[in-house]
């Protein structure tokens, strides 16, 4: 672990940890706790705006980016977001999206340059590759696409999931295919997302994993809730509940 | 651009329940895909020749108007003929007049997507001119009265089978599914074809400033054909596909075959600088260039210019998840796939385009392929922003996302929402192990093929709050 | 004849005011080097790609030698009508003699500005089984061949004829396209065509499966002058 790393940090959990998977960001507490960090939550955050940029409707994702900016800047400790998509929002998009505003867009810079992706935190950040956690049954890994695309964080998800006692990991055939999630076009697009969506779950179900692994709540909703209308028993899990487990 | 009279869904739909485009599809853009990137792994430094190809795409079109009044000077100065035509109707007029003026009956074409683009074929049809295709896929589908459906691969959605009937019955060879025998007899079929016409008219992929020279690269030999026999040659191209020298012109060789068909080089890279000259016994006595705006240059003053970097090698075409479930016609564009998406409603409104853009999960592959690291998604997104200025957005999701935007503002209103929501979709799930098997609409897309799971009995707030009470 | 210049000109320098062009500089900075190769690394990589393209290549120490190649080839081939660049374009010396005595007649390239006369000469042509043309340069990264146009070296001698038979000085070798351009920096100017041909015409227009000779020679035999 680095000497120098941060002692604390302030977690900007996502809105759908918050209402659909609290145990996940759960876990990430107790994970960063146990390595001495420190976890403030800063209060007043909600969703970091990626449905409305992607959707289109930029003003509307402006509000909230500046939202959020407000709410990230009480605190100057560095910001761990658990999900690959809303770290790309607000490492890349906000700048993009409020570069003219006076007031924002520098705050927009700020911050971005001080937020990172759970998994990227730890080894890159903190420097730590190994945890105290048991890996108890046989993973998949799916790398989701603004994770390993957007942020271009390809190894260090995976190198915590190596590193762990027990289990068995199987890797996922084409893996870097997104799974067909991409917000509002999931609903929009619906035929055209499910038909991508039936190859990741083909793809899973070829791995006989028991559980998929992923940094990203959104791609584990959309891959579970297919995998559950298909009446398989595979679960997902956030890559964190994976590293909190103990043995 | 011609807007086609079937929506978007309805193609979409009519693609995905396409089992022999599915396969075909699977196959092409597999195996596109599989020879790139070794073809890429045999260039020593690959990401920096990529680098240098953006850099050299970047620069020449920062100063286009002086790169092109050089390359018009220097095709001038080697005798060719140069035309600007700022839009399709031009073109084909131009095309037109050459045609009268050498009393054409009959053009053989190369590739050239400048043209479907311009739907140049029609306009001499109507002059009572044969026009006749040479690629072999766009042969086939020429005889099939279809539009291509993919940048390097334009029949790739035809089985040998469907390709065997078709020439059966268009070219009255007997019935045969075997390529090597179908691509025989379209040898020579073709070939008088070649040796009677009167005009030649080919695409360019790329042209020398400083020389006036024009580029055109291909596998068959029909492009070197097509502007060798006849007596008039008529390349179309771009205004924006011009490089400035020659060095710079090879380091766009080096990642163009590489990223279309995973060929280190194509067969034939055929350089061409005026007109025969000093009694050369072939090749045309006139050489028009014909300079195709439609758009480009006002695209050019817009978020989306980036889009201009293109070289045409269908890489993100065969990336994309999206164009290889639905394939290029669904698209229902000339330029298709994720350039497609984007270059489309560029260049002909987003208002009669709005469904291109949307139709991406924004998964970043094609970005990722690129051999000029063209940032695809950030321009689908820009004009995703531009739909909904342009009013293209539906009411519902407008409202839908306005009232999202005031309640993730207002935390307190936030959780009041979420809570609701929370025991909203718990009373809906309750029946079905906490599952929820049909969204009410417009969210009903999503539990076509995926449940949704109930909100959880305590949010994170409420869970961190608990466990770290002072 | 409609002109659209000045209109699409202007429209371009309004927008280049606005224009939003990531990383353009207005510089490309210059290449480090072209490279340079040594000729034996370069032969086999020149031979090697040639090879994977369905090409064949053959070494000759001397002018017997390549002529005798080039004799057996078109033994090979059958027929006796070729097209073929003038002696004065061809490295190997004697060529010319060496054919005229095995009775083969060269079809002389000239197409008359005349529609109806070009026609027929190109039906005439069509005959041909065999083209012979001397390279200018190679390009060992490819295997390519590079084909300069005049009066006395026709394209079609290249692209007519079923069968292309090529003579290369190992010493024209160059290690790729940007060596070959460094080292000719004029070449556009010499002549109308300039052709890169890298082994026999192919397609895979059909369900991907690979055929050679769609519309350009079907086979490219390079005989290699290495003297």
């Amino acid at each position: 672990m680095n000497v120098n790393a941060p002692r604390r940090a302030q977690l900007f959990a996502t809105c759908l940890i918050e209402t659909l998977r609290p145990e996940a960001g759960m876990a990430v507490v107790r994970v960063l706790e146990k390595l001495g960090v420190t976890v403030e939550y800063p209060q007043g955050q909600t969703c970091c705006g990626q449905p409305a940029f992607n959707g289109g409707a930029w003003d509307d994702a402006r509000a909230m980016a500046k939202h959020t900016l407000n709410v990230l800047s009480k605190s100057d400790a560095p910001i761990i977001v658990p999900s690959g998509s809303c770290a790309d929002m607000l490492v890349h998009h906000y700048p993009e999206l409020l570069a003219s505003d006076p007031k924002f867009g520098a705050l927009a810079e700020s911050i971005a340059a001080r937020t990172y992706e759970f998994t990227q935190f730890l080894v890159d950040v903190l420097g730590v590759t190994e945890l105290d956690a048991h890996l108890t049954e046989r993973v998949t890994y799916h790398p989701s696409c603004h994770l390993l695309r957007g942020l271009r964080i390809i190894e260090p998800p995976r190198k915590l999931l190596e590193n762990l006692q027990g289990g068995e990991i199987v890797e996922l055939p084409h893996a870097e295919e997104c799974c067909g999630f991409g917000g509002l076009f999931a609903i929009k697009m619906a035929d055209i997302s499910s038909a991508m969506l039936e190859r990741k779950l083909d793809a899973i179900e070829s791995t006989r994993a028991e559980t998929v692994v992923g940094c990203d709540v959104s791609c584990l909703l959309h891959i579970g809730g297919g995998l559950h209308r298909r009446g398989t028993n595979i679960g997902t899990k956030h890559l964190a509940e994976i590293l909190d487990q103990k043995s | 651009m011609h807007t086609p009279n079937v929506t978007f869904h309805e193609r979409v739909d009519k693609a995905l329940r396409d089992q022999i485009l599915h396969t075909a599809l699977d196959r092409a853009t597999g195996r596109f895909q599989t020879m790139r990137l070794s073809a890429l792994a045999s260039l020593e430094d690959a990401d920096a020749v990529r680098d240098r190809a953006r850099l050299i795409r970047a620069h020449t079109l920062s100063r286009l108007d002086a790169y092109l009044e050089q390359f018009a000077t220097n095709v001038e100065k080697a005798g060719g003929h140069v035309h600007f035509a700022a839009d399709a109707s031009a073109l084909n007029e131009i095309v037109n007049e050459i045609a009268r003026k050498h009393d054409v009956k009959t053009v053989v074409k190369g590739k050239s997507m400048i043209s479907e683009e311009a739907e140049l074929n029609r306009a001499l049809e109507s002059n009572d001119i044969r026009v006749v295709e040479t690629d072999l896929g766009e042969y086939i589908i020429q005889l099939a009265g279809e539009t291509p459906s993919h940048i390097v691969g334009p029949a790739i959605h035809k089985t040998k089978e469907q390709i065997g009937e078709l020439l059966h019955e268009k070219i009255s060879i007997p019935y045969t599914d075997d390529p090597a025998q179908m691509t025989a007899a379209a040898r020579a079929k073709l070939r008088r074809e070649f040796l009677e016409a009167d005009m030649g008219i080919s695409g360019v992929n790329f042209g020398i400033a400083e020389t006036g020279t024009i580029c055109l690269v291909e596998n068959e030999g029909n492009g070197r054909l097509t502007t060798t026999a006849p007596r008039v040659h008529v390349a179309l191209m771009g205004i924006e596909r011009i490089v400035p020298n020659l060095d710079d012109l090879s380091v766009m060789l080096q990642v163009l075959a590489r990223s279309a068909t995973g060929q280190k080089i194509t067969v034939y890279t055929n350089l061409i600088t005026g007109p025969r000259r000093n009694g050369e016994g072939d090749g045309p006595d006139e050489l028009h260039i014909i300079l195709l705006d439609n758009g480009r240059s006002r695209v050019l003053g817009t978020e989306v210019a980036e889009i201009l970097y293109c070289i045409r090698c269908g890489a993100c075409l065969n990336a994309c998840p999206v164009y290889r479930e639905i394939g290029g016609h669904a698209y229902g564009s000339v330029y298709t796939g994720p350039v497609g998406a984007v270059l489309t409603p560029a260049l002909g409104g987003i208002a009669a385009w709005n469904d291109l853009p949307q139709a991406s999960s924004l998964c970043g592959a094609c970005r990722e392929v690129c051999p000029v690291r063209i940032d695809i998604p950030r321009m689908l997104l820009v004009e995703r922003d531009q739909a909904t200025r342009a009013g293209k957005m539906a009411w519902w999701l407008r409202l839908g996302l306005h009232l999202y935007s005031f309640t993730v503002t207002r935390p307190a209103l936030f959780h009041a929402a979420t809570t609701f929501s929370r025991w909203g979709s718990r009373l809906a799930a309750a029946p079905t192990n906490g599952w929820i098997k049909r969204l009410p609409p417009p969210l009903i897309g999503w539990t076509r093929s995926r449940d949704f799971p109930a909100f959880a009995k305590k949010s994170f707030r409420e869970q961190f709050e608990a466990s770290h009470k002072k | 004849m409609r002109d659209d210049r000045e209109q699409v000109l202007s429209q371009i320098r309004a927008s280049l005011k606005t224009a939003h062009l990531p990383t353009a500089r207005a510089t490309v900075p210059p290449r480090v080097s072209a490279g340079q190769g040594e000729r034996a690394a370069m032969l086999e990589n020149f031979r090697r790609e040639l090879e994977l393209l369905g090409g064949l290549s053959f070494l000759a120490q001397s002018d017997e030698e390549a002529i005798e190649i080039v004799l057996k080839l078109l033994r090979d081939v059958g027929g006796k009508e070729l097209l073929s660049w003038e002696d004065s374009e061809m490295p190997v010396r004697g060529l010319g003699d060496a054919l005229q005595a095995s009775g083969y007649t060269r079809q002389k390239v000239k197409l008359a500005k005349d529609a109806a006369e070009r026609k027929n000469k190109l039906m005439t042509l069509e005959r041909a089984t065999v083209g012979i043309t001397g390279a200018l340069a190679g390009l060992a990264d490819t295997g390519s061949l590079a084909l300069l146009s005049s009066a006395a070296r026709p394209r079609l001698a290249s692209l007519l004829p079923p069968t292309h038979i090529a003579l290369l000085q190992t010493s024209r070798l160059f290690p790729n396209m940007a060596s070959f351009f460094a080292a000719y920096p004029d070449i556009t100017r010499e002549a109308s065509n300039l052709a890169f041909v890298a082994g026999p015409s192919r397609t895979a227009d059909i369900e991907l499966v690979l055929q050679r000779g769609v519309h350009g020679p079907k086979f490219v035999h390079v005989v290699l002058c290495d003297w």
